[in-house]
């Protein structure tokens, strides 16, 4: 009893002790109704995934709010778009947390925009929950305060793959490439192969990188480099969007070359998939996804509500896994809210958020925060894809 | 003007023999130079009695034995030290005695044969009293027994002349050959001799065999044996119970309204900026805690002595803070050599010792000691963590990396993790470059030369030094022309970084640090909370690893002390110490302790230095 007392001190003065930092424009809950905001993109090459993320949030928010709100207040999100351009971003955030005063960031898309929004969320001191983007800016260790992650990363993602290639699949760690987005996306994938390289005893030096601009579909050189080393080449780790991903794989099939694709999750997996399914069967047969969320049509207790609510919220949308992503980050921020109590402060929020431990949503995996550990799931999932681009489940072990 | 000397020349034994004779008040301080068994340490004699004695963790009777073992490491003599006035004394004149027995029939058992073998003909190398030239008696059961009986059983100070003579006979009777020449007049042991100890080296038995007449091994200790039966008598006198009457109301350190803690660290010296920080750190955690109303209604302050990083001076500092301040703990010590001389005492005196700045070992024993608690992970896994980075991560060939180490058990608790990473990628123990300097000097040329007759097969070294040192060496060697990464373990974030900028630009390329402690720029909970507080009560204090590494170790401190309850006492903040199991303060490990484990975290972050002084935290898998 006094143990628990004596915590509660501990953290009312340390929640006091921050809060008396810059206090000035901070945001505050309103009384009926609570705003989150989003910066994503809904125009370019990666809108589908702002789409998705949106699609997700806005569903679990409304059921939420037909089942009467956290603490009577409505949830609504506005949802801005960047269009994966990080010159954008500054803006799109000032607009949110300045102009629209939401109370916080909630499923942000992309890395290089995050690499913009969250020094700014940082300096604001506004909750930065549960982006789209597995890279290690937004895991730093200790964590930042008020930036929490919901999935898995992209090294986590890809060092899994590489496991997979390796032990299941046996193919030589030296027949490995790496084909990445050359920004800090690319690189938080090619730093967990660089990593599960090692493990293997291979020079990550030693490891064949390729690449292409972001925002951009052109994978010439890319393509020329793995021909130019087809010998050694058997399998290519791509750490991409869906429409240069699309390409990448098409020009290298064409090419005749017999290789064994995956991705991360990043890359849209549906998006992907019904881009190779309109080449031709030959194209996305085979091709791997890992995913940091379960298969949407799984039948697990959480995966049937989500599309449960899917259908009456967002009729017409199928479900995938952008937007099953988008939905559980949601519910996992509402549980946070839920428990932060009436009065909400973003330090509650952040304290209730740390202090949720092994919350079970029914999603395949417990889901953990604390003060030093702002990443609730560690889980991949790998898929694998059929002839018409549908996604199947993949063991990895 | 010190003496200095080596165990190889002159064992313990002869050193105790010395300075019984000469009743100097003098401190030995004893240092590594390159292994593991050979651990720091400081004895010290007050008027030829020795009163106080710690070596490599232990006191009292464990340090005695240890360093009659010693055959090789390095001594200082310093003549002037003032001595901690240790209610050991008496003791120790029997555990001295009995210890000298014990290493005799020990080397008896061994040296049977050189015994044998040694011939009767060499005579003394020294000023040493001749001794009688008659054959050895073979030291029997009878003679030793007899030295400590007149040890035991004489009357407590006696003019000395009478029991002598009644006691010392025996003794010396079965000792023969290595008393010195009785002094009937003075009833004391003659004057010094007039050097330090005999040179030997001609001996076949190496230890012992010239330097007395009958050349046998176990008669020489014998002498001493004896000598101290005759030399300590005069000294003895009755124990003063009293040491502890002041402190007999309620708990040591812990008032009404104030609990009272103590730190021993090095303000002044080559260290002293890692000393001023620690305790900048520790005062700032206080402060804080203070205003938010103390622990369970009692406000906290500091006592803080220099030792100036010198172990002589941590045993007169802790004593000092327990027998007059009287504090309730002791924390945020600094050094390795200097905790191996404080933890035995507040062991004994049940003080617990918590959050030095030190990974050493001897800190972490397996069972760890009762009173010692340590937040930060372990200089070997310091260590380890460095050569994995710079093997794994920078793909320096494990070949290519040496290691420069402070010659202590500083430097060698980081070289056990180094060199157990170097032998795992098949690099074989001998042949790894270890280079050196000495505790306290920024001398580091030998360890320069050494690396440059290697220069060709070097690429990167991993430094367990401390800031001055350690800048040093980088400007040296970048001046040499050596193209060199360094990772240096723990050393003080901003002594370092202020040392090489000041230098250049040019000097803070490929500098990498180790540390227990995120960087200080975090947005981390508790690394900002940490900001906001050095801004209030450290004005000015630019934050840095050893201020962060004083807070956080405080912060579990005062964890410990609000779970030990309105009545704490040194056991009550022990079990409660224990209860702390994956407390989490938001600073990227939880911190978990035990009976089994007084090690908070065993996290270990990479920092990289930038051009302008700054610190880039860098993954070190």
């Amino acid at each position: 009893m006094r143990i628990h007392r004596h915590a509660a001190a501990a953290r009312c003065a340390l929640a006091a002790a921050i809060l008396a930092a810059p206090a000035a424009g901070r945001p505050q809950a309103g009384d009926a109704e609570l705003t989150f905001g989003m910066c994503a993109p809904f125009t370019g090459a990666a809108k589908e995934l702002g789409f998705g993320m949106k699609t997700g949030v806005e569903v679990a928010f409304a059921a939420q709010n037909d089942a009467g709100g956290v603490h009577g207040r409505k949830l609504r999100l506005v949802a801005v778009d960047d269009g994966y351009d990080p010159a954008r971003t500054t803006v799109a955030m000032k607009d949110l947390v300045e102009g629209r005063k939401v109370f916080g960031l909630v499923g942000n898309v992309g890395t290089p925009t995050a690499a913009v929004a969250v020094p700014y969320a940082n300096d604001r001191g506004a909750l930065f929950f549960g982006a789209f983007t597995g890279a290690s800016l937004l895991r730093n260790d200790p964590p930042d305060r008020f930036v929490f992650n919901f999935r898995a990363s992209y090294a986590e993602e890809t060092a899994a793959i590489v496991r997979y290639l390796v032990e299941v699949r046996r193919v030589a760690p030296a027949s490995i490439a790496v084909f990445a987005q050359e920004d800090g996306f690319g690189d938080s994938g090619f730093d967990g192969v660089a990593r599960a390289m090692r493990r293997y005893r291979r020079d990550p030096g030693k490891i064949l990188r390729v690449g292409y601009r972001r925002n951009t579909a052109d994978v010439d050189d890319a393509v020329k480099a793995i021909r130019r080393n087809a010998r050694e080449v058997r399998a290519v780790v791509m750490v991409a969007t869906y429409k240069p991903a699309a390409r990448f794989i098409e020009r290298i099939k064409d090419a005749g070359l017999d290789l064994t694709f995956t991705n991360v999750s990043f890359v849209g997996s549906n998006e992907l998939g019904e881009e190779l399914a309109q080449l031709g069967p030959r194209y996305p047969d085979g091709v791997m996804v890992t995913q940091v969320v379960p298969n949407p049509n799984s039948r697990a207790t959480a995966i049937i509500r989500y599309r449960d609510e899917l259908k009456r919220y967002a009729p017409g949308e199928k479900p995938g896994f952008v937007s099953l992503e988008g939905w559980v980050v949601a519910r996992l921020l509402i549980e946070g809210l839920q428990r932060a109590g009436k009065q909400l402060t973003t330090d509650g929020v952040i304290e209730a958020l740390e202090a949720l431990k092994g919350l079970d949503l029914g999603i395949g995996v417990p889901l953990t925060f604390g003060p030093s550990e702002h990443q609730a799931s560690h889980k991949v999932w790998g898929s694998v894809m059929d002839g018409k681009g549908q996604l199947s489940p993949l063991e990895l072990e | 003007m010190a003496l200095t000397g080596d165990f190889k020349e002159t064992p313990f034994a002869d050193l105790l023999q010395l300075y019984s004779i000469s009743r100097q008040t003098v401190a030995v301080t004893v240092s590594t130079s390159s292994s593991a068994e050979r651990p720091d340490g400081v004895f010290y004699f007050d008027s030829g009695d020795l009163v106080g004695a710690f070596l490599g963790g232990a006191m009292g009777r464990e340090a005695v034995r240890r360093a009659l073992r010693l055959r090789q490491g390095r001594f200082r003599v310093d003549p002037a030290t003032k001595p901690p006035d240790t209610a050991e004394r008496e003791q120790l004149r029997h555990i001295v005695l009995e210890e000298l027995v014990k290493l005799d029939e020990e080397q008896r058992a061994e040296g049977r044969a050189a015994r044998a073998a040694s011939s009767n003909g060499a005579t003394p190398a020294n000023g040493a009293p001749p001794a009688p030239a008659r054959a050895p008696t073979p030291p029997g059961a009878m003679a030793v027994p007899a030295a400590i009986a007149a040890a035991r059983v004489s009357p407590p100070p006696v003019p000395a002349a009478a029991a002598v003579q009644t006691s010392v006979p025996p003794a010396r009777a079965g000792a023969g050959a290595a008393g010195p020449a009785p002094n009937p007049g003075r009833g004391a042991p003659p004057p010094p001799p007039a050097a330090p100890p005999p040179a030997r080296g001609t001996s076949a038995s190496p230890g012992y065999g010239m330097w007395i007449a009958a050349g046998a091994v176990a008669a020489v200790l014998l002498g001493v044996i004896a000598w101290f039966a005759l030399a300590q008598r005069s000294a003895k006198e009755p124990a003063a119970p009293a040491a502890h009457a002041a402190a007999a109301p309620g708990v040591r350190g812990v008032g009404a309204t104030e609990i009272a803690l103590g730190m021993v660290g090095s303000f002044s010296g080559s260290n002293k900026e890692r000393g001023r920080a620690m305790r900048a750190g520790w005062e700032t955690a206080l402060a804080e805690a203070n205003a938010a109303g103390g622990v369970n209604g009692r406000t906290l302050k500091l006592l803080a002595l220099d030792d100036g990083y010198d172990p002589q001076r941590t045993a007169p500092a802790m004593k000092q803070l327990v027998e007059q301040q009287g504090v309730f703990a002791v924390v945020g010590n600094v050094g390795t050599a200097t905790s191996a001389v404080a933890i035995p005492y507040a062991t004994e005196k049940k003080l617990v010792f918590f959050g030095a700045l030190s990974g050493a070992d001897l800190l972490r024993k397996t069972p760890p000691d009762r009173y010692v608690f340590n937040f930060r992970a372990s200089l070997s896994q310091e260590g380890a963590a460095a050569v994995r980075w710079l093997a794994d991560v920078r793909r320096v060939p494990p070949e290519r990396i040496a290691v420069l180490v402070q010659q202590d058990e500083f430097g060698e608790s980081g070289w056990r993790g180094a060199a157990r990473e170097l032998e795992a990628r098949g690099v074989k123990s001998g042949s790894i470059l270890k280079v050196g300097y000495a505790r306290n000097t920024a001398d580091v040329r030998e360890a320069i030369d050494a690396l440059k007759a290697h220069t060709a097969a070097v690429d990167a070294v991993v430094m367990v030094a401390t800031y001055k040192p350690a800048a040093t060496f980088v400007r040296r060697t970048r001046d040499a022309g050596l193209k060199l990464v360094y990772a240096c373990v723990s050393a003080d974030s901003n002594g370092l970084a202020e040392e090489l900028v000041e230098s250049g630009v040019r000097y803070t390329q490929d500098v990498t640090l180790t540390q227990v402690v995120p960087v200080p720029t975090s947005r981390a909970t508790a690394v900002m909370k940490y900001r906001a507080a050095l801004e209030r009560y450290a004005p000015g204090e630019r934050p840095g690893s050893t201020t962060l590494e004083a807070w956080i170790g405080a912060q579990i401190f005062l964890e410990g002390l609000r779970r030990a309850g309105p009545d704490p006492d040194p056991d009550k903040l022990v079990a409660a110490l224990e209860t702390i199991r994956d407390w989490d303060m938001g600073v990227g490990t939880v911190i978990s302790f035990g009976p089994q484990d007084h090690q908070g975290s065993r996290k270990v972050w990479g920092w990289r230095l930038q051009p302008d002084g700054g610190w880039q935290q860098i993954d070190l898998e």
